[in-house]
Parts: C-alpha cells; sequence; structure tokens
C-alpha cells in the first residue's frame, strides 16, 4: 500500500503475477472464512507465499506492514492488560446499575451506555470480555434472561467502536492510512454513532425492555452491591487511568504536537509499566513485564502482519487498481454513488466475515480512487468504509471478534448464543444502523 | 434432586451411587458438584470474575440457584464419566483408582448392576484386618 509499482520479473514459472497474487489472494482469503485453521496461521502461510512466489520481494512485505496499525494495538493491549487487574470496569458496570436502581431496562440502557463508551476508547475484544461476565452476574442476580442483555451488549460494542480512531481495528487501519486524527474520526463519526446507538435502543425497548421485569427483593439485592470492594488496587487505578487520560489526551492533540497515534500508545504503555515498576525487584519487573506483554493477542497482530503483506502482493501486482477502476466505471464516478455502494457493500460483507481482511483489501482500493474525487470528498468514502465495517460487524455472530467473544464465554458460562436466531435480529437491525449511516452521509457530505 | 441432598447429608455422605430401575450403575452425585451449582457461573466459568467481593453475602443469589435445583433429577446431575470397576478386578486397580481420583469407586456385576461402592477408609480398613490378621 505504500507502493511505487516495481518492475516484476521474478514471478515464479514465469506466470503472471496479477494471477499469481490473485490465486494466493483468494486462496489466503478462502480459508479464513472456512474458519478451519486459525486466521493468524493462515494470514502468515500467505504472507510466505506472496514472497516466495516472487510477487514481493521481502523488503517489500515489509513496507506493505502499517507498522502504525500494529504499534497502536500493541500499545492499548499493554495498557488494557494492565489497567483491567484493578477492578475499574465492574466498579464502573455497579455504578452504572445502581444509578438506575437495578431496573430492567434501566440496566440494559446502562450496560449498554457502559459497553459502547468503554468500547469507543479501548479496543471492543477487551471491553466484552470485560463487561459480558458483570453482565452475567447483574441479570443472574436480578433472575433475568441474560440474552437480551448480552445482545445489546454486542451492539453498544460495535457501534461505541465506530465513533473513535481508537475505538475498532477498521477505525485504527483507515485512519494510519488516510492520516486521519484522533479529532476527525471523533467529530465525522461520533455523531452518527450516537444516533445509531440511540435509534437502536429503540427496537430493544420494543422487543424486550418494556416486557421485562425483576422482584423488589432482587433489585434490593443488586443496590446492595458495594462497588467499591471491586477495586482491588487503588494505586493502579489511579495510575492507569491517569496514563489513558494522557493517552488520549495525546490522540485528540496528536495533529498540533505532530505525532501518529503508534507513539502516543507506545509511550503510555511504557510510561504505565515504568509506574509499576517503581519500586519492584528485578524479579518482579521482570515478572511484570512478561505478563503485561503475554496479555497482548499475539493471534490478531500477526494476522494483521499476514493480511498486510498479502494485500501488499495484490497491490504491487496491479490487481487492486483495475478493482478500483472498475468501482469508478460501475458508479460512474459519482461520489454519491461510490460512498452508499462502499458503505452498503462493506456491511454485509463484515456481517458475513471478518472485517479486517476486507478493510486492508479495500485501503489502497480507496487511496487509488482518489484523484478521481479529490482530498476532502475522499474522506467520505473513508467515513463510509469505517460505518460499514464497524456497524456490520453486528450483522452476525461472526461479524465481529467481539460477538465471538461474547458467544464464547456466554457459552461456558451454560448460555449460549446460537448463530441464527441471533442473525435474525441482529441482521436486520444492523441494515437499519446503516440506513440511517447512508442518510447520516447524504446530509453531511453529499 | 434436593431430596437426595437432604439423604446425602442425613447419612453424612459425600457421594451417592445411581442406578436405573434394574440396578445398573449410571453415575454418582457428590456435595461438590451440587454445591459448585450455586455459584454464579459469572464468576465459574473460563475468563468470568475473579474478585465477587462488591456482590456482598449473596445469600439471595446462592439460595436461587439452589430452588433451580429442585427442578433436575438426580441422573441430570450425576457424573457419568465414572467407569465402574468389575467384581473381579484386581485389588490393586482399585487401590490405584482410588489413590488417583476424589470418588468412591462403584463395583459392578457382569450385568452392569450395581454391587456397592468402596471408599478410601473401606479399602485402608481392608489393609489394615490384612496386616493384623
Amino acid at each position: 500500500m505504500h507502493g511505487a509499482a516495481h518492475s516484476i520479473s521474478e514471478v515464479i514459472f514465469g506466470l503472471s503475477p496479477l494471477l499469481v497474487s490473485l490465486a494466493i489472494f483468494v486462496f489466503t482469503y478462502a480459508v479464513i472464512v472456512t474458519e478451519r485453521i486459525n486466521r493468524a496461521i493462515v494470514a502468515l502461510l500467505g504472507a510466505g507465499l506472496m514472497i516466495f512466489s516472487g510477487v514481493l520481494r521481502q523488503h517489500e512485505a515489509f513496507a506493505g506492514i502499517d507498522l502504525n496499525t500494529i504499534g497502536l494495538l500493541t500499545g492499548m493491549m499493554v495498557i488494557v492488560a494492565i489497567t483491567q487487574k484493578s477492578g475499574i470496569f465492574q466498579y464502573v458496570a455497579v455504578v452504572a446499575v445502581k444509578a438506575v436502581r437495578a431496573d430492567p431496562w434501566g440496566l440494559m440502557v446502562m450496560l449498554s451506555v457502559v459497553t459502547a463508551v468503554l468500547s469507543a476508547l479501548l479496543d471492543n475484544v477487551t471491553t466484552v470480555l470485560l463487561i459480558a461476565p458483570v453482565t452475567l452476574l447483574i441479570t443472574d442476580a436480578l433472575k433475568l434472561n441474560p440474552y437480551p442483555y448480552l445482545f445489546s451488549v454486542i451492539f453498544a460494542s460495535n457501534i461505541g467502536g465506530a465513533a473513535t480512531l481508537i475505538g475498532d481495528p477498521p477505525n485504527i487501519m483507515i485512519g494510519s492510512a488516510a492520516k486521519l486524527t484522533f479529532n476527525d474520526f471523533l467529530f465525522n463519526l461520533g455523531p452518527v454513532a450516537l444516533v445509531v446507538f440511540l435509534l437502536t435502543l429503540i427496537p430493544f425497548y420494543l422487543i424486550w425492555g418494556r416486557k421485562l421485569h425483576a422482584a423488589p427483593e432482587d433489585r434490593a439485592e443488586v443496590m446492595a452491591f458495594d462497588e467499591k470492594s471491586a477495586i482491588t488496587d487503588t494505586r493502579l487505578l489511579k495510575q492507569s487511568l491517569s496514563v489513558i487520560a494522557l493517552v488520549i489526551l495525546g490522540f485528540s492533540l496528536s495533529h498540533q504536537i505532530g505525532q501518529e497515534p503508534a507513539t502516543i500508545a507506545m509511550f503510555g504503555a511504557a510510561l504505565l509499566l515504568l509506574l509499576r515498576a517503581f519500586e519492584k525487584g528485578a524479579e518482579e519487573q521482570t515478572h511484570l513485564v512478561h505478563h503485561s506483554f503475554a496479555e497482548v493477542e499475539w493471534v490478531t497482530i500477526f494476522f494483521f502482519v499476514g493480511l498486510f503483506v498479502v494485500v501488499a502482493g495484490v497491490e504491487k501486482s496491479g490487481a487492486l487498481e483495475i478493482l478500483a477502476k472498475q468501482i469508478a466505471v460501475f458508479t460512474g464516478g459519482d461520489l454519491g454513488t461510490t460512498a452508499i455502494a462502499i458503505l452498503w457493500v462493506s456491511a454485509v460483507a463484515s456481517a458475513l466475515v471478518d472485517n479486517i481482511p476486507f478493510v486492508a483489501t479495500m485501503i489502497p482500493v480507496i487511496q487509488k480512487m482518489a484523484p478521481l474525487f479529490g482530498a476532502s470528498d475522499v474522506n467520505t468514502l473513508w467515513w463510509s468504509l469505517a460505518l460499514g465495517a464497524c456497524l456490520g460487524g453486528n450483522g452476525s455472530l461472526v461479524g465481529a471478534s467481539a460477538n465471538l467473544v461474547v458467544a464464547g464465554f456466554a457459552e461456558r458460562a451454560g448460555q449460549p448464543i446460537r448463530f441464527i436466531p441471533f442473525m435474525l435480529l441482529a441482521f436486520p437491525l444492523m441494515l437499519m444502523s446503516i440506513a440511517a449511516s447512508s442518510l447520516y452521509i447524504w446530509l453531511r457530505y453529499l | 434432586m434436593l431430596d437426595s441432598l437432604r439423604l446425602m447429608l442425613e447419612k453424612q455422605i459425600n457421594h451417592a451411587p445411581i442406578c436405573d430401575a434394574s440396578g445398573v450403575f449410571i453415575g454418582l452425585i457428590s456435595t461438590n458438584a451440587i454445591l459448585q451449582a450455586l455459584i454464579p457461573a459469572s464468576a465459574k466459568a473460563e475468563g468470568g470474575l475473579s474478585n465477587l467481593k462488591f456482590v456482598g453475602d449473596g445469600m439471595g443469589m446462592l439460595t436461587s440457584h439452589l430452588r433451580d435445583l429442585a427442578h433436575l433429577k438426580v441422573v441430570d446431575f450425576a457424573n457419568k464419566d465414572i467407569p465402574a470397576l468389575h467384581e473381579d478386578s484386581p485389588i490393586l486397580e482399585a487401590t490405584l483408582r482410588l489413590a488417583h481420583s476424589t470418588e468412591p469407586l462403584p463395583v459392578v456385576g457382569k450385568d452392569g448392576k450395581l454391587l456397592g461402592v468402596i471408599s478410601r477408609r473401606a479399602l485402608l480398613a481392608h489393609f489394615l484386618a490384612q496386616r493384623t490378621d
């Protein structure tokens, strides 16, 4: 994606680099979609094949890896891995639930709000990893069916994640490639995410909210929860929250201070590790650093690395250039048609397959369409891609990693979420959010 | 289910074998499994809550989980993964099995019908009796 077209002459057996790169690309994505082999393994194998087949040289493969995305993801993962041990997430959830006096509908709204806000500021997967168990505990205490609550947590996490640069991996990738800042995302996607969030609460109320009921004695039990006891380490809490506040301040000032998000996130991670390392002996420090790094989701990181190389292969061979031209022909080079097409195609694609490979492919395609539309108009396409990819994740249980994390935990806790029943409700609701986004794009940018 | 628990508490035993109508061994129920069932799933499942201090005494939740057990039959709750020992098996096998598990050892006849259950104490008592003879 950074690439001047190099001359291609060394592809094996003198085959067409276009065909070879496309074959590797299609094969890699097809195997990823089957989910039979871990996606990180498949992406790395695909990346290796791009190099061994001669489509890419190693240095070109490395140049294709967006280290800004990798650095931002890793830095935030380290910060969250340390922060979560403080119990802050349980604390916030309990405070929110007590604020609505453990009313069942109020509980659904509050858990959704907490999830959406945390997903906007942190990674969605981490957010739901921490919110799903609390959700299950509170619904258990109130003797409520947890399914509507877990469903709303999934939706809230994907909608909240759409609102900011750091909320969802597609946004991180788009922001990095298109040089869009934290504030750009917040001001352009924040308002529509808020509207979609409020809009989604309406069907939630009609389907579940108005029928939910909890016995007064069970609500009293939840009201007796002591949120302060959820905090396990006050010192850690203060240190983590200070660093997170600094990092978010850094993101919002990234344009003024002239620094990229990866630097800010990595520096924040190093700062938090330093604060934790104070007053610790050498052995304890090693333990701390080892554990903090071990909690980074390396599968996701290596998946990104492999995908970036695979996409670099099809980019260099010219396949994506052809795709970009085809899209332009199809939409007649009209900005509005192109934006709405990107929005809907990415939403449906992201509901059915992982949105990360889709976005990784679409980024260079949109970059190639930039000359056609000009710098400010092309931003409309970026917002369409981001909204489609993030909100589309709500369309099915496999649409986003966060959905699978919630489903996995629910299953282990004896409350399985089934694929088809989930999709029967989630897909129409997702389409509703995309319709609202189309209206937003049309009113604001076209 | 709750009747079985009452019986186990009355007899002061932690395990009881479950058989079908014809006496064929099905599995074991244990007081520990019942205790496990009272813990909220949100804490028990992998990746669940590690700190439940903020919940307070949690009596409401625990007793409601106990009430939920009332709908279950013992057979739904029995651990059916315990291979019974055959009546002709050597005593060494019984000793090994008991040494490697926390549960008592059911013994069945050729027709699969339960003959009895060997406890650690019964086995040790047997060894002690052999020695003093």
